[in-house]
């Protein structure tokens, strides 16, 4: 589902990505580790083509990302969900109208798109607040209605990055549970993180990351 | 593509941005206004211009002694012209008679003559289509080249002042115009790029979440459309209430009886919001650009 052979990325003359070659297959759900500055955002960035390698191949799906056009990003894009690291909510506009955004953007009118809000808010637990705004909600809350709107429009592919920072362990359960059970109906998840609590005895493969480069895969 | 949501966004912000909405459209509506009255102006001078071959008289002086089935060959001649709407002599008798009647009082001064001295003439009168200068001064030259034709007195410093004034109104006026729309056009540039701009994190997380340039734009092209039709409204209004003064006027002031604008009013309430529409989104389009992922 993405391949990585031999991509670099460097960012103002500083290397931030060394020859990384990985595979992630289709139905996996794996982790990004290392400490901060590692890479770990660059790597989930460069999957959907926020940022491009200087250098080797990296493809996702069927989108080969060292030639691909403009107008194919946002199609790639939607077939990524992604649960951004900072949360990237509207503040303005209610907890339904952000969850909708990746619908209204593939086009699904108002009466098309509630069923998969509701259902969407219902798996990580918020579907009581629907109507409230993102900065009245604690970071816990915020953190499950980027989930929720990640997932709604049931993506291939489910990228989190550090999605359980600054929770509290119920919190990060709950979360971890729901990446789980989206991982059970075959999305790809790729989760990067710093907290070894996520993926020690996960039976998951962890990839590691140093000063951008890949330092070894294991099974933990 | 625009959807349903697109138009709630573009709302949104038309509400959200109020102030700067209302001035962009006031600035849209004054510049659209300027432009509807310069080519008021323009019509109107182009319809004095066009009715002025029907008051304009050319007058031939005949050779004297001129055989009349000359003169009756020259007036079939005048009258097969497609320029001419009529053609009459007037004998020499009978234009003596016309003056006699015009001096009145005065008539004593020609009373001492032993001879009619004015010659017999032919009234020419022109269909309003033939106003071309150039195509008068080819009639008028192949008039002269009739061999009975003493003279010719067709006001051509009169006929000249006026098409002179016709090209420079003309020529400044699209001039101006231009100028003018080039402004409302940067005034929206302008207007949509603030608004672009105060909501550039959520047009770079719809970005991240696969928006289309589509998608991202037409909200910015709907908000474009709706300013230059407020602008166009407020335009409309304006020249709605120039013809109202107008009209006021016209009843004290016959002169301005010619620049009657009453007949484009209602071309006008369409034409110029449909044209800030335009502008609108032209504006907008040129503000966003393409969008870069």
């Amino acid at each position: 589902m993405i391949h990585f052979e031999g991509v670099s990325k460097i960012y103002e003359k500083q290397l931030a990505l060394k020859e990384i070659t990985l595979s992630i297959e289709k139905g996996e759900l794996v982790y990004i580790t290392g400490p901060s500055g590692a890479g770990k955002t660059t790597l989930l960035k460069l999957i959907y083509a926020h940022e491009r390698p200087e250098k080797g191949r990296l493809v996702v799906g069927d989108y080969d990302l060292s030639v691909i056009t403009q107008k194919e990003i946002p199609l790639l894009r939607r077939m990524v969900g992604i649960v951004f690291q900072d949360f990237r909510l509207i503040d303005t506009k209610t907890v339904f109208e952000n969850v909708a955004m990746p619908l209204r953007i593939r086009g699904l009118s108002d009466r098309d798109l509630k069923d998969f809000v509701f259902d969407s808010l219902r798996l990580v637990n918020l579907r009581h607040k629907i109507e409230a705004y993102p900065p009245t909600l604690s970071g816990g809350e915020q953190q499950r209605i980027a989930i929720a709107r990640a997932i709604v429009a049931e993506p291939q592919i489910l990228l989190a990055d550090e999605p359980t920072g600054n929770l509290d362990p119920e919190n990060t359960k709950a979360i971890m549970d729901i990446f789980k059970e989206i991982n059970a109906k075959g999305t790809t998840v790729v989760i990067a993180t710093h907290n070894p609590d996520l993926y020690t005895h996960s039976g998951r493969r962890v990839f590691k990351l140093q000063e951008g480069s890949l330092t070894g895969v294991e099974v933990l | 593509m625009i959807t349903g949501y697109s138009f709630r966004f573009a709302f949104e912000s038309l509400k959200k941005e109020f102030w700067i909405n209302v001035i962009a459209a006031l600035s849209a509506g004054v510049g659209l206004f300027i432009i509807a009255i310069l080519s008021i102006t323009f019509y109107s001078i182009n319809s004095v211009a066009k009715k002025l071959p029907e008051r304009f008289t050319i007058i031939l002086y005949m050779k004297d002694n001129t055989p009349a089935d000359e003169i009756n060959k020259l007036l079939l001649n005048l009258k097969n012209n497609s320029m001419v709407r009529s053609a009459r002599l007037i004998t020499k008798d009978s234009a003596l008679n016309e003056l006699k009647k015009r001096l009145k009082d005065s008539s004593f001064l020609i009373e001492g003559l032993d001879e009619n001295p004015l010659p017999d003439s032919v009234e020419i009168r022109l269909r309003s289509d033939a106003v071309e200068k150039a195509l008068l001064k080819d009639f008028i030259k192949e008039l002269r080249s009739v061999p009975s034709v003493d003279d010719i007195d067709y006001g051509e410093d009169v006929m000249e002042s006026i098409v002179m004034i016709k090209k420079a109104v003309e020529t400044s006026g699209i001039a101006f115009i231009a100028v003018i729309l080039t402004g409302i056009l940067f005034n929206f540039y302008t207007t949509i790029r603030i608004l672009f701009y105060r909501r550039k994190e959520e047009v770079e997380t719809f970005k991240l979440l696969g928006a289309s340039g589509g998608f991202i734009r037409a909200p910015f092209l709907i908000e474009g459309a709706a300013i230059g039709i407020a602008g166009g409204l407020v335009a409309s209004l304006m020249v709605f209430g120039l013809t109202q003064v107008f009209a006021f006027l016209s009843t004290r002031l016959p002169f301005i009886a010619s620049f009657n604008i009453q007949p484009y009013l209602l071309s006008f309430l369409i034409i110029l919001p449909l044209a800030g529409a335009l502008l609108g989104v032209a504006g907008a389009f040129l503000s966003i650009g393409r969008i870069r992922y």
